[in-house]
């Protein structure tokens, strides 16, 4: 999860960003050969806090922009809820469908790094794959052109194998607990220091390399657990960090600088 | 007469809970007008995915009027000497609001009275909904809620309008988020706008005329219309499995059923994965010929009408040959092994830490089955078919459809296997080892594989419990009530001779020695036990027995879950007997004369010492009894058959004689009949209406 993303719908300022951010996960590493599943793929990811209420109006009107009629399509909103265990992360929401494929995951925060938001923001994230196949007409990911002249497989087909292969085969598992270990404390001495942005990026390769160990079936049911909650852990530190060094800046991101004064002294005075 | 109508505009609230929300809703309105006593005809809920509605018609304008007479302070104290109305007189006046000239007296019970006449006009029916409007709205529970926006309302979702009409008026309702108006929305693409209700009376016609059907029943049928017509057209038959057609006909406010096909050669793949497919990912109802095989058809209801068909069917059809392309590369990636290579597999997943694998777990079910199958004395071809059924089940964990499909575990398995040649006892035994995985469910057809599902879920159950992972209030996230409950209804249908507790002790040991774990297994047994018998209670309080029967059966402790049935069944027949009574009571007696005594003074009878003939009597007939067969059928006729020389024995027979060879023999017969009623239930737990 990107940190424009977790560290900035925490707390009360102002954020409406959108990007494209390529999203790993391993267990779904499939060698290349599978036409849908992804060692990595791309999502665009869209935050706007707080959320507009008109905000699905404002998506469907996005996908009107790629060339989509709803007229001419069936689209539903789905329930389907969304948690990152290792994040203390959850909101509630729908993926979106487009006669039938899933192109959207839309969110409404509720919690992250174990804190309630407020205000709540809406999180969309775009399958541009799966996007870009009902556009171009494509039935495997590999078969799509990514800009003109050149073909997905050109670009995404090795590092799909090369990844699977070290994933599934070659990965040291051993090396990568250690790994596991090192970040965590890491992160744990960056904190220490109040560092939030480099503390926040070892929790991430804490994160990736859990991941990458869960996909290689390193890990045990029970172990799982407790992995999860020594990330989460740090998860909820960090979250708690930054938003008092925040408050402590003043809240410089909120449009409404009485309020973010008003809030600065509220929460002073519950510390 | 008037109508009310209120319809809360939502963003797309999860089908399942929309049903029970706008039944609340109703409720709400409902309790209203009874608690102020406002009649009415009509109470009509509507719900779509963004709405929920109630119409409520025949409202009267206002309460009925009340002529009251209200009691004060007695006459002594009511009039001052000189008869104007004393302070008590005139402060009961103005707490009632009424002026002075109103009072009157009155005689209450020989006792002079003052009494105000009170005039209560009844509440315009619009204000006292107004007064509660917001309550309804608000006091709605959920299983999940959400805040949204800047706003503090927790709610399924979040809401975007509100619709309150009284006839043609907007009744006016306020929340933070949004202001209640005379307006509704049509569906979200055909018609946008919001649109205009000029009287609450026509919420049907002018939702109608903009693509909304809020009546979910009526929405349901036009899906199931839709689908007939299709049958009929084509010739084939679809399922519509009740739980999917509710969730669809709650995921759309105008339906379209359209129907989109897939290449045949998908049809290769299990039908299970087809159906899975289809079903579970993308919600489309699967079409069978008549012979119930599946056809390469689907249907699927779109939320809108039928323009551009063709483009939703194409980008249907898109989306099922992607997911089927991913069951296939699944379903061929996964053939290119043997089947050892994914119990080879097992070896690297871990089951629980400290508990080894899921290798190491198969290999525990393998031995506690033929352990099993030798102890029910299995030929030697069924043991070799329990010894391969134990080896492979669960073999499909390890493959990659069941990785992506985990509700096909054991179906996969059973397929795999029989494309690898295994025989079809072993195939089914695969698939059948879960078997039963909730109360109605069917058990493994064969002895074999009643054996390993036995094994399996006594292996899970000492696993669990030797971690002290046990089920609390509601959280059960390893299903052990659902294993245990497998067990007990296994062993109750299938009269198999085990011993729970003597079966959970091998599965700890089991699991103990393979570990080498050091368990306290007293402490394991013990507890499971106690598991097993809450289990068994609760098995027979669903089966109706009555609760003391429950008792007096599990106090006994020694009959099998089965036996413990019958028997329930053959006391059913006897409760209401009046002889039954009497000879519980005096087996009863019996029992607690011996209770009294501690054992080992009772070893033995002098038969030679026996003088009266009422001792004489009844040893004659207690005596077959000592080493006995368990016979449930006969045990109640003995019971009643015993009854007159057990009576005549405690009215002739002074038990506590002086005389200890004679209180011995007297003692040892009571025993004796104790200990061979106690092997069935314990008689002192049943309960007798006191008339019979």
């Amino acid at each position: 999860m990107n940190p424009a993303t977790f560290l900035r719908t925490i707390g009360p300022e102002d954020w409406n960003v959108a990007y494209v951010e390529p999203s790993r996960r391993p267990t779904d590493g499939r060698y290349g050969d599978n036409p849908n599943r992804l060692y990595q793929h791309h999502q665009y990811q869209v935050i706007m806090k707080p959320m507009p209420d008109d905000v699905q109006e404002v998506y469907l009107e996005s996908l009107k922009t790629l060339g989509i009629n709803p007229l001419e399509h069936d689209i539903r909103f789905v329930e389907d809820n969304w948690e990152a265990p290792t994040l203390g992360a959850w909101g509630l929401g729908w993926e979106v469908w487009l006669d039938g494929m899933e192109v959207t995951q839309y969110t409404y925060f509720q919690q992250v790094g174990g804190l309630e938001c407020s205000p709540i923001s809406v999180e969309l994230t775009y399958g541009l794959e799966r996007l870009a196949s009902y556009i171009q007409e494509k039935e495997n990911v590999f078969d799509l052109e990514y800009v003109e002249g050149v073909s997905y497989e050109a670009i995404f087909k090795q590092p799909e194998v090369e990844h699977s292969k070290y994933t599934f085969e070659v990965l040291d598992a051993d090396l990568l607990f250690g790994f596991f270990d090192q970040y965590e404390s890491e992160a744990r001495r960056c904190l220490e220091h109040e560092l939030v942005f480099p503390a926040y990026d070892y929790i991430l390769k804490c994160s990736h390399t859990f991941n990458q160990l869960d996909a290689a079936g390193a890990i045990s049911v029970s172990e799982r657990a407790a992995y999860l909650a020594r990330v989460r852990k740090l998860s909820h530190q960090v979250a708690a960090i930054f938003l008092e060094k925040r408050r402590q800046l003043g809240f410089p991101l909120m449009k409404d600088q009485n309020t973010a004064k008003r809030l600065v002294k509220e929460m002073e005075k519950q510390l | 007469m008037n109508t009310y109508l209120l319809e809360i505009g939502l963003e797309e609230m999860p089908a399942q809970m929309i049903l029970p929300a706008v039944q609340q809703l109703a409720d709400s309105i409902q309790s209203t007008c009874q608690k102020n006593k406002l009649s009415l005809e009509k109470l009509e809920t509507y719900s779509t995915p963004r709405r929920l509605a109630v119409l409520v018609s025949g409202l009267p304008d206002k309460q009925e009027d009340q002529n009251l007479e209200i009691k004060g302070p007695p006459l002594t104290i009511a009039k001052e000497e000189n008869g104007d109305w004393s302070k008590a007189a005139q402060g009961f006046a103005k707490k009632n609001q009424v002026s002075e000239t109103e009072l009157f007296v009155q005689k209450f019970k020989n006792q002079d009275f003052v009494f105000a006449r009170k005039e209560i006009q009844g509440k315009a029916t619009s204000l006292v909904f107004k007064e509660h409007l917001k309550d309804w709205i608000i006091a709605l529970s959920f299983p999940r809620n959400m805040r949204w926006g800047t706003y503090k309302l927790k709610y399924i979702r979040p809401i975007r309008w509100l619709l309150s009409l009284w006839n043609d008026q907007t009744l006016p309702i306020s929340l933070e988020m949004v202001q209640s108006g005379n307006f509704s929305y049509g569906h979200r693409f055909l018609n946008p706008e919001p649109i205009n209700l000029p009287h609450a009376q026509q919420y049907l016609t002018v939702l109608d005329s903009v693509k909304v059907n809020p009546d979910f029943e009526n929405r349901k049928s036009v899906i199931v219309e839709q689908v007939k017509s299709l049958e009929n057209q084509h010739g084939f038959l679809v399922t519509m499995e009740k739980d999917l057609l509710n969730e669809v006909s709650n995921l759309v406010e105008w339906p379209t059923v359209l129907l989109g096909r897939f290449d045949e050669d998908f049809l290769e793949l299990p039908s299970e994965v087809l159906v899975m497919t289809m079903a579970k990912h993308q919600r489309y109802f699967p079409v069978y010929d008549k012979n119930n095989s599946l056809l390469p058809f689907f249907v699927t209801v779109r939320n809108g009408d039928s323009q551009h068909a063709d483009l939703v069917i194409h980008g249907n059809e898109k989306v099922i040959r992607a997911r089927l392309n991913d069951a296939r590369f699944f379903f061929q990636e996964d053939q290119k092994h043997d089947l050892s290579f994914f119990t080879e597999k097992s070896n690297q997943v871990v089951f629980f830490q400290k508990r080894g694998s899921i290798a190491q777990r198969m290999a525990r079910i393998q031995s506690l089955s033929l352990a099993i199958a030798n102890h029910l004395r299995l030929d030697k071809k069924q043991i070799d078919t329990v010894n391969r059924i134990a080896e492979l089940c669960k073999f499909d964990l390890q493959s990659q459809m069941v990785a992506e499909f985990p509700a096909l575990q054991g179906t996969m398995g059973e397929h795999y296997a029989r494309l690898k040649g295994e025989n079809e006892i072993v195939c089914q035994g695969i698939r059948e080892h879960y078997h039963p995985r909730f109360a109605q469910d069917t058990l493994p057809q064969h002895i074999e594989c009643l054996v390993v599902a036995l094994a399996d879920k006594w292996d899970m159950l000492a696993t669990a419990f030797s971690l002290k992972i046990r089920p609390t209030g509601t959280a059960d996230p390893y299903a052990l009530r659902r294993t245990a409950q497998g067990i007990v209804q296994i062993l109750n249908q299938s009269k198999l001779e085990l011993s729970i507790q003597e079966w959970t002790r091998r599965a700890a040991e089991t699991l103990n020695s393979q570990q080498k774990l050091n368990l306290d297994l007293h402490e394991i047994t013990t507890a499971l036990d106690q598991f097993f018998e809450l289990r068994q209670r609760f098995f027979m309080q669903e089966a109706g027995i009555r609760y003391d029967v429950i008792e007096a059966l599990m106090k006994g402790k020694t009959l099998l879950p089965h036996q413990q049935k019958t028997l329930a069944g053959f006391v059913r027949q006897h409760l209401e007997s009046p002889a039954f009574k009497l000879a519980v009571e005096a087996i009863v007696r019996a029992v607690n004369i011996s209770k009294s005594q501690s054992a080992t003074d009772l070893e033995k009878i002098d038969e030679k010492a026996l003088s009266l003939s009422e001792e004489e009597e009844l040893w004659k007939q207690v005596k077959p009894l000592v080493h006995s067969d368990l016979d449930l059928e006969q045990y109640l006729p003995t019971l009643i058959n015993l009854e007159p020389a057990i009576t005549a024995f405690f009215d002739k027979v002074m038990v506590m004689d002086k005389n200890p060879v004679k209180r011995q023999n007297r003692l040892y017969i009571c025993q004796t009949l104790a200990l061979w009623s106690s092997r069935y239930m314990d008689l002192s737990s049943l309960v007798f209406s006191k008339e019979t």
